[in-house]
């Protein structure tokens, strides 16, 4: 036989062991442990760094996505914050109470007129967010 | 486990993260759907408002250090992750960050947070053959990229060598800490002053803060413990290592023996 016919007759030989070896995981497995990889361990690993990796593709999605949203929902809330500003603290903690009615159990006469003020931007901005991205 | 603990392990494992530095606190915070927002806060350093879904979290852009502000981020994912059905806006400034005097939902986000930042598995495998000394405080919490602080109260709960912790503002003992089955009794100092001869006394009546190489100081035992029957101070080696803040009068005292 030739050399050529040589090469080819064994790279068919490697071909159909590591078909056989590959097609059914057990043997994979085995053969693996045999050359001395830890396979749970090498799971694990993948998995993990699987899941890490879609973690990161989510957030960077929802980063992307929210940022864009903010920028709409602070311009459509902008009207609302400027005259919450010239609001007295009674009528500012009243807003607060109607929008978020758990708020009367809290000791709103604690806060100062800018913490009110920025809750209620930060409300209106999650509210708008929500809204927007429900719309989308 | 607390609740804070087993929420914050199940979120680390959902991610298959082991070591918090393979993920950015931000980037865990966007997957789970929090926004951040970065502005100066006027009366606090967080502070979280709950949409049906998402939530925003402010954090306080004058927070002068990272570890802080880290801590303050994951305090806040706590809420947003086990009390967004609850009340809908979280306040958080230097006392509901810590770790003792607050209400249930406080101490859950507390716990949430250190179980994110140090995991309690690799906080032990990365101290535990280590000497206790201020030097691995700050080793430990420049590893995990936490405050000072809360490294020494998760030290005090995961580490090896049973410490004790004295938490003082404005020259009055407010709390005071110490592990379970400890054989020294602290004595109870709260809403007196820090006795003479400890160094949070030094600091609240001197002014006087250690140079770090320094923060390491001898104390007599009898300053903070009852002396047992037929014992001398020179029989025993206790030592005081103060984290000061002057920004707010606080002292938190880390006390400990070295056998």
């Amino acid at each position: 036989m030739s050399k050529k016919a040589n090469l080819k007759g064994f790279k068919n030989l490697l071909h159909d062991f590591a078909e056989s070896v590959s097609s059914n995981s057990e043997t994979a497995n085995e053969y693996l442990r045999e050359e001395g990889f830890d396979i749970d361990m090498l799971l694990n690993k993948s998995l993990k760094h699987i899941k890490k990796t879609e973690l990161i593709l989510n957030a960077e999605k929802n980063k992307s996505k929210v940022e864009n949203l903010i920028q709409e929902a602070l311009i459509k809330i902008k009207r609302i914050i400027e005259k919450n500003k010239g609001l007295p603290t009674a009528k500012l903690a009243e807003i607060l109470s109607e929008r978020a009615p758990a708020f009367q159990f809290r000791s709103l006469e604690k806060w100062d007129d800018n913490q009110i003020i920025e809750v209620l931007e930060d409300i209106d901005l999650i509210n708008f967010i929500e809204e927007i991205d429900e719309a989308n | 486990m607390s609740k804070g603990v087993r929420i914050a392990r199940e979120l680390l494992d959902q991610y298959g993260i082991d070591d918090p530095s393979e993920i950015p606190l931000e980037t865990l915070i966007y997957g789970r759907d929090a926004i951040i927002r970065e502005k100066p806060l006027s009366n606090c350093d967080g502070r979280i408002v709950f949409g049906n879904k998402k939530s925003i979290i402010t954090i306080n852009s004058n927070i002068e250090f990272e570890g802080k502000r880290r801590f303050v981020l994951a305090h806040e994912l706590g809420h947003h992750e086990m009390h967004r059905n609850e009340i809908p806006v979280h306040f958080d400034n230097d006392a509901t960050l810590q770790y003792f005097k607050n209400g249930n939902q406080e101490t859950q986000a507390n716990e949430f947070a250190s179980e994110i930042l140090m995991p309690s598995k690799l906080f032990l495998s990365q101290s535990e053959r280590k000497r206790f000394s201020p030097e691995l405080l700050r080793e430990l919490s420049n590893l995990f990229l936490t405050s000072l602080t809360s490294t020494v109260y998760r030290y005090f709960d995961f580490g090896r060598h049973p410490i004790c912790l004295i938490y003082s503002y404005n020259n009055v003992v407010k709390y005071w800490k110490r592990p379970d089955e400890y054989p020294h009794f602290l004595i109870n100092r709260i809403n007196l002053p820090p006795p003479e001869g400890s160094v949070a006394y030094e600091f609240f009546n001197e002014k006087k803060i250690y140079t770090k190489a320094n923060s390491k100081q001898r104390v007599w035992k009898s300053t903070w413990f009852n002396l047992n029957r037929e014992e001398d101070d020179n029989d025993t080696n206790f030592y005081e290592f103060c984290i000061i803040t002057p920004k707010y009068n606080t002292v938190l005292s880390v006390i400990w023996e070295e056998i």
